[in-house]
């Protein structure tokens, strides 16, 4: 009875050890969280509907823009980020005046605040506002900022989580416009 | 045990069990929209908020959930719909709930194999007490002994 | 004003680095000394240790204090003092800034460490000489070498920048808006720290191969010290995330509250089950388990914690700790299950359980049951590490999960707390828990057709609320016969105070059951003079209040909750942290609370806000509750009577 029991003791410490053991192994062994380089499902994908009328009281429709760049960027007034990019998204919208376009949708923000924050810093772009956050839920939106590139073609090219700038915008988009030229 | 013990104990369990169906009757699953949107809601993780549910979160990201499960349920889609449309945009891990197929199944299985197994061990554990024991000590004798330690 | 007084504030640093210097060589010196003279059997020599941890401790005092002089001083050459405090921040946070941020957090655990092996030291002074108490201060001392060199290397809490900046960063706002954020963490360091003692007792135990009984009694003390103070740092863990976070809830299941909460589960199950050793000398091999488990959680939570492995709205910055923290633990493992499987011929038990019918039966399933909680939540808390593992999925486990494997296991502990105390040792017969479960059955069966009356529905919570009335009856029962019989003293030691945090467990969970099943919420879009109606209250808009408070952008809105005056929910807008932040405001009663926070403040020429009301029944008995069960605790450090007697004199009753 006693050389039993040692056995049992022994048989269930030596298991619970290898379990322990290859749980530490799998912790150690674990792969520290993603960057920011952000994946969605958008990518590749036709662009989700964004229309409606802007708080420069025009409309816009993405669709209207299938043969030129759409840099879609969701922003709040209230996020930092977002305010040390805008000048960024101005510069780019300045650069692609011909074949570009940005559009801004608060997210997350009241239509005075947003309003208030162009007011002050400018930009002349479409914004749109998100009534039943349905975009921002079709662009699967977690924090302000994030911005989403669209090509001619209205497909998904590019997604970014936080402040942007618009060399790396249009490192993407050169990139791309690299490719079809060589096709 | 007197007889007004057995009678005693007789009508605790038929309060109880009345009670209890009582309870569970005035219980209903949930029915409107409303209803239902809040299901969801409480069952679903703020992306951004390691653990609170959109519900409760404050974030911007749990609003513009909140307000796209109402909008879906009140175009008629199905809880599954709307969930899987969330995970989707979102990643799986916005369902609170663990999936009940595939790997994510275990957790579910595991815990109620471990009760099993340990209820049997104990169970086992009992009986080999039982049969090593000297002498057995029947209920009766501690009936006895104990009925006559009762000052009645 | 770059740099303000350079010289003497430097010194303050330095102060620091030295003090954490001293602890590190105290505590090895300490290591040395033990073993050495363990070695080569000179017990005389044990003593020697007992200074080296005098001076480990001083060192550690010297550390935090110079720690506190440069957070009071606002010393910003100091990288810590600079990176989370700043002069505006008001005296207590300054204080309460050294378990803010993760170098502080280790700051503090090495103190409340360094402080507990000294008391272990001075309390166990003439017993020195036994090899286990020596074996025991050894692995205490060990524990303090890991975490005082933490500080010493990667987490030096003491590096100064070359230019002090004019002013700090600061917390997180969340960390400095409630004084329960001065408590709640140095509580729960004491519980967790605390469990170094018992788990420093059990290796002795274990490599002396003294198994017997003793070193249960020299060590019960310590583990309730240490058990109730991680009851209460986690309770109030709970209240502080109801008064600030906003959403009305206190525990979400987060992975770190689950980290604290897991070694309250098997120090719980030990506490409990560590009385059939002491009755009937069984069980030993589980309760050092459970011991050695309970020690290894907590480092685990330290790892989950400071690690950056899980999100958590409690988590440290991630750090290079991680690494170290595992190896740690895995040590710990290893060390704990060779020494467990190497004793095991010494571990077998000499008695045997009757009956399940019976105390030792009672306190074998209320273990079965707190390890099964213990090892869902722990499981719910890895499985996404797990998943990911294998097959890189990203799956969460959410309170749903918690909810549903947790509530049977609820049920079923409340069961068995409420019949244990009608139990006797050995065996009961049917006759005497038909006799003795009787009143305690009729409280729980009026509880539930109370709770009816007053409104409750749904299987699980009126039954969990009438098994709640079951435990206080049979609770009231056992300390009502002890006090007849013994008088006051009857609710004191062990069993009677037992029975009174049982009592207080009933009331906690009342509260809980309550407010999770029973609260109603509505929102409303109020202007100025507009009433709302939720669950029988009636809440009017009086005003809004928008001020500055220093840099900081209040906005107020009075509201008068009818029968219980004005609060006013804020939402606060900090300079240096992005989104604004909304502090709720809670009307209190023991029926129920009203609970306000601010969604939306006005916009621009309006006066709308947008208020969320919760009203959640018997919230503030949870808090009754924990007082109760600390009480309780208390009472069961207090020696009782002996119980030489006690199985007659349960009997007759």
């Amino acid at each position: 009875m006693t050389t039993r029991n040692v056995r049992t003791v022994r048989f269930i410490s030596a298991a619970m050890g290898l379990i322990l053991f290859g749980f530490v192994v799998m912790l150690a062994t674990r792969e520290g969280g993603t960057g920011t380089a952000s994946r969605s499902p958008l990518i590749g994908q036709l662009v989700p509907a964004v229309a409606g009328v802007g708080l420069n009281e025009a409309t816009f429709d993405v669709d209207d823009f299938s043969d030129s760049w759409v840099l879609i960027n969701f922003f709040a007034s209230w996020c930092v980020p977002c305010e040390r990019e805008h000048p960024q998204l101005a510069e780019w919208s300045r650069r692609h005046k011909k074949d570009g376009v940005v559009v801004s949708v608060p997210f997350g923000d009241t239509e005075e605040d947003a309003r208030a924050f162009f007011a002050d810093h400018g930009g002349d772009w479409p914004v749109l506002m998100d009534g039943d956050a349905a975009w921002a839920v079709a662009f699967g939106v977690l924090r302000p900022p994030e911005s989403f590139l669209v090509s001619p073609g209205g497909i998904v090219v590019a997604k970014w989580q936080g402040q942007i700038t618009a060399d790396e915008v249009d490192r993407v988009v050169n990139d791309l416009e690299a490719k079809a030229a060589d096709r | 045990m007197k007889q007004r013990h057995w009678i005693s104990w007789f009508c605790i369990a038929l309060v109880s069990s009345l009670a209890l169906v009582a309870a569970s009757v005035a219980d209903d699953p949930p029915a409107t929209e409303a209803e239902r949107a809040y299901e969801i809601k409480a069952t679903m993780l703020c992306p951004v908020c390691d653990g609170q549910n959109v519900l409760e979160s404050n974030a911007p990201v749990a609003a513009a959930i909140r307000a796209q499960v109402d909008e879906l349920v009140s175009e008629g889609r199905s809880d599954a719909e709307i969930r899987a449309w969330m995970a989707r945009q979102y990643g799986k891990d916005v369902n609170a709930n663990p999936p009940r197929t595939g790997i994510g199944s275990l957790i579910w299985i595991v815990p109620v194999f471990v009760a099993v197994a340990s209820t049997g061990f104990l169970v086992f554990a009992f009986r080999k007490w039982r049969v090593g024991r000297g002498s057995e000590l029947s209920d009766d004798d501690v009936t006895i002994v104990s009925s006559l330690r009762e000052p009645t | 004003m770059l740099v303000r007084g350079t010289g003497s504030y430097v010194v303050i640093a330095l102060l620091g680095t030295f003090g954490v210097a001293v602890g590190f060589v105290g505590a090895i010196g300490g290591v040395m000394t033990l073993v050495s003279s363990l070695a080569s059997k000179r017990e005389e020599h044990h003593r020697r240790a007992i200074t080296w941890v005098f001076v480990m401790a001083g060192g550690c005092v010297l550390a935090v204090t110079a720690m506190e002089i440069g957070l009071l001083r606002d010393d910003f050459s100091m990288q810590y003092v600079a990176a989370n405090s700043t002069r505006a921040t008001p005296v207590l946070y300054k204080i309460a800034t050294l378990w803010g941020a993760l170098e502080g957090s280790l700051l503090l655990w090495v103190f409340v460490l360094s402080v507990y092996v000294t008391a272990v030291s001075i309390s166990f002074r003439r017993r020195i000489e036994d090899r286990l108490v020596a074996w025991a201060l050894l692995t205490m001392l060990v524990v303090c070498v890991f975490f005082l060199g933490l500080l010493v290397g990667p987490a030096d809490p003491f590096g100064t920048l070359s230019i002090a900046p004019i002013d700090g960063d600061g917390l997180n706002p969340l960390l400095r808006n409630h004084p329960l954020m001065a408590i709640h963490p140095v509580m729960l360091y004491l519980g967790y720290v605390g469990f170094t003692v018992p788990f420093g007792f059990a290796v002795a135990a274990l490599v002396t191969g003294r198994l017997g009984e003793g070193w249960l009694v020299l060590t019960r003390i310590w583990t309730l010290i240490a058990w109730v103070s991680l009851t209460v740092g986690i309770l109030l863990g709970a209240w502080w995330s109801y008064e600030v976070l906003g959403w009305g809830g206190y525990w979400a299941w987060d992975p770190v509250e689950n980290a604290s909460f897991l070694p309250w589960l098997t120090g719980t199950a030990f506490i409990h089950s560590v009385i059939v050793q002491e009755r009937r000398g069984m069980l030993r091999v589980w309760n050092l388990s459970l011991l050695l488990a309970t020690f290894a959680l907590t480092i685990f939570g330290t790892f989950l914690t400071r690690s950056g492995v899980i999100d958590s709205v409690h988590e440290f910055s991630a750090s290079s700790l991680g690494p170290l923290l595992l190896s740690f633990f895995a040590l710990i493992l290893v060390v704990s299950v060779a020494l467990v499987g190497w004793r095991g011929d010494q571990l077998r038990s000499p008695g045997s359980i009757d009956s399940p019918l019976s105390r030792e039966g009672a306190f074998l399933a209320n273990n079965l049951l707190f390890t099964l909680f213990a090892f869902v939540v722990l499981l719910g808390t890895v499985f996404p590490l797990i998943v990911e593992a294998i097959n890189g999925d990203q799956l969460a486990v959410g309170r749903p999960y918690f909810d549903r494997m947790l509530l049977p296991i609820g049920v079923a502990l409340l069961l068995v707390m409420g019949i244990a105390p009608t139990l006797t040792w050995r065996s009961t017969a049917g006759a005497v828990l038909g006799t003795r479960a009787l009143v305690p059955a009729a409280i729980g069966a009026a509880t539930m057709v109370l709770a009816l009356l007053f409104g409750a529905e749904g299987l699980g919570p009126v039954m969990g609320i009438g098994l709640g009335g079951f435990v206080i009856g049979s609770s009231a029962r056992h300390l009502v016969f002890a006090v007849v019989r013994n008088g006051w003293r009857g609710i004191t030691g062990r069993s009677g105070g037992g029975m009174v945090a049982h009592i207080g467990v009933s009331l906690l969970a009342f509260g809980f059951i309550a407010s999770t099943s029973f609260s109603e919420e509505g929102e409303f879009q109020m202007r100025p003079g507009d009433r709302g109606s939720v669950a029988g209250h009636q809440i009017i808009f009086v005003d809004i209040v928008d001020e500055m408070d220093g840099l900081n952008r209040v906005v107020r809105a009075q509201i008068h909750v009818e029968g219980r005056g004005i609060y006013s929910p804020a939402i606060t807008q900090y300079p240096t942290f992005g989104r604004p932040i909304a502090t709720p405001s809670v009307a209190t009663s023991f029926i129920d609370d009203v609970y306000l926070s601010l969604v939306a403040i006005p916009e621009e020429d309006s006066d709308m806000v947008v208020i969320r009301v919760l009203v959640e029944p018997l919230v503030a008995w949870m808090w009754v509750g924990g007082l109760v069960i600390a009480g309780g605790s208390l009472l069961a450090i207090v020696p009782g009577r002996r119980h030489v007697r006690a199985d007659s004199e349960e009997v007759g009753v």
